[in-house]
């Protein structure tokens, strides 16, 4: 999650941006998704995702879950194309459709509607019916459904917060602590102090949230020192050594950073969406 | 009155770790003010747990060590940085051609490539000193790029190559400046720390490290794993890297370079400033296919050269001839000649703000991170990426162990082994005999 008007030369050790056409047109589409829709929640730039003819701009806003959906917040996708920076709301991934773009590998080629599954065959309309009524031809697996399963399949592996970002309210909802203060230096050093920014997974983790009294984010959330194999990610202080720099390596491109002592975190993904099956070689 | 100051006697009671519990909600409500947090009863759990935190700290007043690494750390930082901004007294005086890095990286921002522009910034006075520090010889130098790595980043700077630095060697492991070792490259960890120049490159580490595939560790040093064994350290197997991005992704639009068919053996040179203005700026819809650009490198053939062999002579004088060479591969060759789905180009800016002189941007998407950006009569090469090549479809595979020798067997008219008859000899013999002997 990246504020595209305050973070942008945070960006700098990962080597990527966005340039001002993206940003600005992103900034446009930005307010009106949010005034539109009514988010309540910020809207921030969640990554870009490199395909062959074009690029997938992919943003979030968060959202309080209700009753049913649980306790952490929720994100609300939204993606355009790099050449035309309208966002539209990231479809849902149906089951069905993960099967399918776990089953497509390779790059993604930058055309939403691309359908990337067999065409269905024509079936005459049965005689008989309404002739009125258009019947609606079958929906299609396109690319943005396999583009919408890469960034849930990203976000759910890589998204990070540092400790203290996170709070569970006395009511167990989850929520970004706006006083944050940041990381002390030392702190911002060391692997464990950085978390998973997921519903958790872990047992203990769960354990934690149903505990009565405070909970503590270390408690909570899942840490990413714990992801396999070790070594998947690197952590590094940007030449000034006053902020974090977190790089995945199980998905090559994710990229994240905190300044220390300072409230200002975010992260970013820049890549082709296909994760790093090679990593053991490499390590 | 009583019941008061009773109360207020009961909650100044202190507890076993000395703190009243009137102090500790006085202290809670000071942070609530002094802060001003916007939802202060949501979490006002919080800032009590972070204010009990912060009475129990031993003395906050003294640093710890990790404070005072990190500012050492930060210190040290400003301190070699501040020197790229000193002033020198006298303008210094001859030097390689300093590269108009600012500007460019204009070119690379619009194709998505940025070192975060203060930092760019840095990297130029950086770029700029070691430039000032080299003999002229080196003529221009150029920002190569970044490789990030899973400690330090390596930031990479090319020149020409002189005779000087590559010294002698062997024309059979390892080309000269006609062929691999065209240009030398200078490595730094960041702005403001010394820059280290790479070793020459042999073609046995350019075939050996298209076998591997390994995030580099961030330590010049240390040995290269995997099999098969790399020759050399991290700073050879960089080296060996830089020269396959190089090859691989350094393209331009169509007419900036021409073959100098003058140099022995061809070579390849910058076009005339007349035919570069006849032929550029060219039409958007020309460079956004493979068609417009070539490689102004040299390809790396099969055995890691530029160049062929250099020919071997038998005892007579005679040149013997090689076995099955590698194809000789024109200088120039067009992008249309790369596998299908090497390049990807964009307009800058796309869409609505597209114009018939806007950039074009060339990706690699065998090398993710090598972009070229043309604009107008220009063109710049940057890299900007993990210095790993992108592995296709399939999983990778380390190459498997060579198949086991054959034993050996006889051929047509040579006579088979035969084993020898055992021959007894009795370990322990009679005394006697022994004596016999003597």
């Amino acid at each position: 999650m990246v504020d595209i008007s305050r973070h942008v030369d945070f960006l700098g050790p990962c080597g990527k941006t966005l340039s001002v056409s993206e940003r600005s047109g992103l900034q446009v589409s930005m307010m009106q998704r949010k005034r539109e829709e009514r988010l309540e929640g910020k809207m921030v730039f969640w990554g870009k995702v490199e395909g062959n003819e074009n690029d997938y701009l992919v943003c979030y806003a968060l959202a309080t879950p209700t009753l049913e959906e649980g306790d952490f917040p929720l994100k609300k996708f939204y993606f355009c194309v790099s050449s035309d920076t309208s966002l539209r709301l990231m479809p849902a991934v149906k089951p069905e459709y993960e099967v399918l773009a776990a089953a497509v590998t390779g790059r993604l080629r930058g055309d939403p509607s691309l359908p990337l599954d067999e065409e269905p065959e024509e079936e005459e309309p049965p005689a008989g019916e309404d002739e009125e009524e258009e019947p609606r031809p079958p929906e299609r697996f396109l690319e943005m459904h396999r583009l919408a399963h890469i960034v849930k399949t990203i976000d759910r592996a890589v998204a990070v917060v540092p400790k203290g970002a996170l709070l569970v309210e006395a009511s167990r909802k989850i929520r970004p602590y706006r006083n944050f203060e940041g990381l002390s230096v030392e702190a911002a050093k060391d692997l464990r102090s950085y978390f998973h920014f997921r519903n958790p997974e872990s047992i203990e983790a769960i354990a934690a949230l149903t505990k009565k009294g405070l909970v503590r984010d270390a408690d909570f959330l899942d840490p990413i020192a714990a992801d396999k194999p070790p070594g998947c990610w690197t952590l590094s202080m940007n030449p000034s050594a006053s902020c974090s720099v977190l790089r995945s390596l199980a998905w090559p491109g994710y990229f994240f950073f905190h300044e220390a002592e300072t409230g200002d975190y975010g992260g970013a993904y820049f890549g082709d969406g296909l994760p790093n099956t090679d990593l053991q070689f490499m390590l | 009155m009583s019941t008061y100051e009773g109360s207020r006697q009961f909650l100044q009671q202190e507890s076993s770790d000395g703190v009243s519990l009137y102090t500790h909600l006085a202290n809670v409500l000071l942070k609530v003010l002094s802060e001003r947090p916007s939802d202060a009863s949501a979490v006002f759990e919080h800032l009590s747990a972070s204010v009990k935190e912060g009475t129990v700290k031993p003395d906050s007043t003294t640093p710890s060590m990790g404070q005072q690494s990190a500012a050492a750390e930060q210190l040290k930082w400003a301190q070699s940085n501040q020197a790229l901004f000193a002033v020198p007294d006298e303008p210094p005086e001859g030097g390689a051609v300093v590269p108009d890095m600012l500007d460019e990286a204009n070119m690379w921002e619009w194709g998505g490539v940025s070192f975060g522009r203060l930092e760019t910034y840095r990297l130029y006075l950086s770029v700029k000193k070691l430039a000032e520090s080299l003999p002229g010889e080196h003529e221009s130098l150029r920002f190569w790029g970044k490789i990030t790595t899973r400690g330090d980043d390596y930031v990479v700077v090319e020149g020409k190559a002189l005779d000087e630095t590559l010294g002698e060697f062997d024309e059979a492991l390892q080309e000269g400046k006609d062929g691999g070792n065209r240009c030398t490259y200078w490595v730094a960890r960041s702005p403001g720390r010394e820059w280290k120049e790479l070793p020459p490159v042999t073609q046995a580490q350019i075939t050996a490290a298209r076998k591997i595939k390994r995030y580099f560790t961030g330590d010049l040093e240390s040995p290269v794993q995997g099999y098969p064994p790399f020759p050399g350290t991290e700073i050879n197997l960089l080296r060996a890297q830089i020269a396959r991005i190089t090859a691989g992704a350094c393209v331009s639009p169509a007419g900036f370079f021409e073959v100098d068919e003058d140099a022995e053996p061809a070579s390849i040179k910058v076009a005339e400033d007349e035919s570069i203005n006849e032929a550029f700026p060219k039409a958007v819809e020309e460079l956004m296919t493979t068609d417009g650009w070539v490689h102004h490198e040299f390809e790396l053939n099969t055995l890691g050269r530029c160049r062929p062999m250099p020919e071997k002579l038998d005892d007579e004088g005679n040149p013997i001839e090689e076995e099955d060479p590698p194809e000789e591969v024109a200088p120039l060759r067009s992008l249309a000649e790369d596998s299908e789905g090497s390049w990807g180009f964009r307009t800058c800016p796309a869409g609505a703000g597209q114009s018939a002189n806007a950039m074009v941007v060339a990706k690699s998407l065998r090398w993710p991170g090598a972009i070229a950006v043309a604009f107008g009569k220009r063109f710049t090469n940057v890299y900007s990426g993990d210095g790993v090549k992108f592995g296709g479809e399939g999983p990778f595979q380390p190459s498997l162990p060579p198949m086991l020798q054959p034993e050996w067997t006889p051929g047509e008219d040579e006579e088979g082994l035969v084993e020898q008859a055992d021959v007894l000899v009795d370990p322990n013999p009679p005394e006697g005999e022994e004596e016999e002997d003597e």
